[in-house]
């Protein structure tokens, strides 16, 4: 490396950092002991590093920042859902493409490219075809919702919300089960214990909404699922009120659409069920923010 | 019991979602400091750092073992940091990253020695201040080679291989920058003691 003047700048970072062989550092110490102009530059250029690393301040935040930017994460990616297996199939496929390219440029002029290849090829068919058959099979439209039982609706038993009460509310409640006996999610054994559970929009002025009190099945494998429950029983919210039925620790909010406001509330859950995986599926997405509870939404509770 | 990086990778690759905490948790700091040093703006450097972990999430297939995983996700963060950015200037909600040249005026009327000094604290105090803003004054590209090399150790080639370009180009850039925190900060360059 000759060094001038002019061109020895451009190596000061390097040789700072000491990321030069030893040939080119002593070639610039060599040229330093005899100009002072590029003596006083690599100074002021160390001077200006120290500066730098000792003085920048750093941008920090607080472990309560990284708290809730890792909950925010995680509700996120939630919400994207995991990778689901036609995707992985189809990844696997590109990745298994990619490996028979290469393997195909690499033997091209040395073999006969189909003898060769051949069961790779074969595996390759095989993928794509699982990697667009198995989504199809994946994707097919999600069962009839859980059945509802309209027939109190229907007969004006609970009628609209002046007419929708404490009391009627209060009749269900007086069957339901101590909340300590709700089981936990892996326990199928005590599934019973839980009596229903109780959904409801945030109660805001303008804004219809519904209390849906879901009712557990004996045989449900897993508590709270939305497939293998009944809608037993639906109360507008108002009535409700700042009542301390919202305060228990197993009522969450499930949001309903805005643009379904008129809609028959059969209607509602129809077309809440078919969007969803499951009720239990949204749940588990269901902000604490809106949450009625003043505790946070303890999942294990379904 | 605790699992290495390569095999949470491994893990996080098979699907196991468990495996993303603890590669969050060991890499947010570094990603939340490049992201506030690019965007230089709290809301942005947030949205940069989950839209960062989320693609971590979804592209992990993508990485390949010969790279190092800290450099895969230093490219991931300096990619979307500089979109957010772009994106913010299209939008000229907030005004672009403008060198503050103007407004540059490090008044040191008289030299001072920083280790002596009784007043060290507010001096250096001081000294921040303007080293900080100095750096922040930088254009993107030049902020962005100071930043990865001085402050985050990286060699030439890793940062070329961070931003996609020649080595030639970091050592340019890097060379310029020098030039001009040096020029911004000549003050208190001239007032330290000579090393």
């Amino acid at each position: 490396m000759k060094l001038t003047c002019t061109n020895i700048q451009r190596f000061i970072s390097d040789y700072i950092d000491g990321a030069l062989s030893s040939r080119d550092a002593a070639n610039i110490e060599k040229h330093l002991r005899f100009c002072s102009a590029c003596r006083r530059e690599v100074v002021a250029f160390r001077k200006t590093r120290d500066l730098i690393v000792d003085f920048y301040v750093e941008p920090e935040a607080s472990e309560n920042y990284f708290h809730q930017f890792e909950v925010e994460l995680h509700r996120c990616i939630d919400n994207k859902g995991p990778i689901h297996f036609d995707q992985r199939i189809r990844t696997t496929a590109a990745q298994f493409i990619w490996m028979f390219a290469t393997q195909v440029r690499q033997s091209f002029s040395k073999y006969s490219l189909l003898r060769q290849n051949a069961l790779p090829l074969c595996a390759l068919i095989l993928l794509i075809v699982t990697g667009f058959v198995v989504p199809h099979l994946l994707n097919q439209p999600p069962s009839a919702p859980p059945v509802v039982f309209l027939d109190d609706i229907d007969s004006g038993k609970l009628g609209t919300s002046s007419e929708l009460g404490q009391g009627s509310y209060s009749e269900r409640r007086a069957d339901r089960k101590s909340p300590s006996t709700v089981s936990s999610p892996t326990s199928t054994a005590n599934v019973e214990n839980v009596d229903y559970w109780k959904l409801t929009e945030p109660v805001t002025n303008d804004t219809e909404a519904y209390i849906i009190v879901m009712h557990v099945s004996k045989d449900d494998t897993v508590p709270g699922d939305a497939a293998d429950s009944d809608l037993t029983v639906f109360s507008r919210p108002d009535i409700l009120g700042s009542q301390p039925l919202l305060q228990d620790d197993d009522y969450a909010t499930l949001p309903l659409d805005l643009d379904l406001h008129d809609a028959p509330i059969y209607e509602k859950y129809q077309l809440k069920y078919r969007k969803l995986s499951g009720f239990v599926g949204h749940l588990m997405h269901v902000p604490s923010k809106l949450l009625t509870i003043p505790e946070p939404y303890d999942i294990s509770k379904l | 019991m605790e699992r290495t990086e390569a095999l949470l990778i491994d893990h996080l690759r098979e699907g196991d979602e468990t495996a993303l905490a603890p590669l969050v948790e060991k890499y947010k700091r570094m990603v939340h400091r490049l992201a506030m040093q690019i965007t230089k703006n709290h809301e942005d450097a947030n949205d940069v750092m989950q839209e960062t972990f989320i693609k971590v999430h979804q592209s992990i297939h993508t990485f390949r073992q010969e790279a190092a995983f800290e450099t895969w996700i230093y490219r991931i963060t300096v990619n979307e940091a500089l979109n957010f950015v772009k994106r913010r200037e299209r939008r000229r909600e907030i005004p672009l990253a403008t060198t503050e040249e103007a407004e540059f005026h490090p008044d040191v009327r008289h030299k001072f020695d920083i280790a002596n000094d009784p007043q060290i604290q507010a001096e250096k105090a001081e000294l921040r201040h303007w080293v900080t803003k100095a750096v922040n004054s930088l254009s993107l590209k030049h902020r962005i080679v100071v930043i990865l090399h001085e402050l985050e150790g990286l060699t030439h080639a890793e940062i070329a291989s961070i931003l996609n370009c020649s080595e030639g180009t970091v050592r340019s850039r890097l060379h310029y920058a020098w030039k001009q925190l040096r020029n911004l900060l000549k003050p208190y360059v001239d007032a330290t003691k000579d090393l």
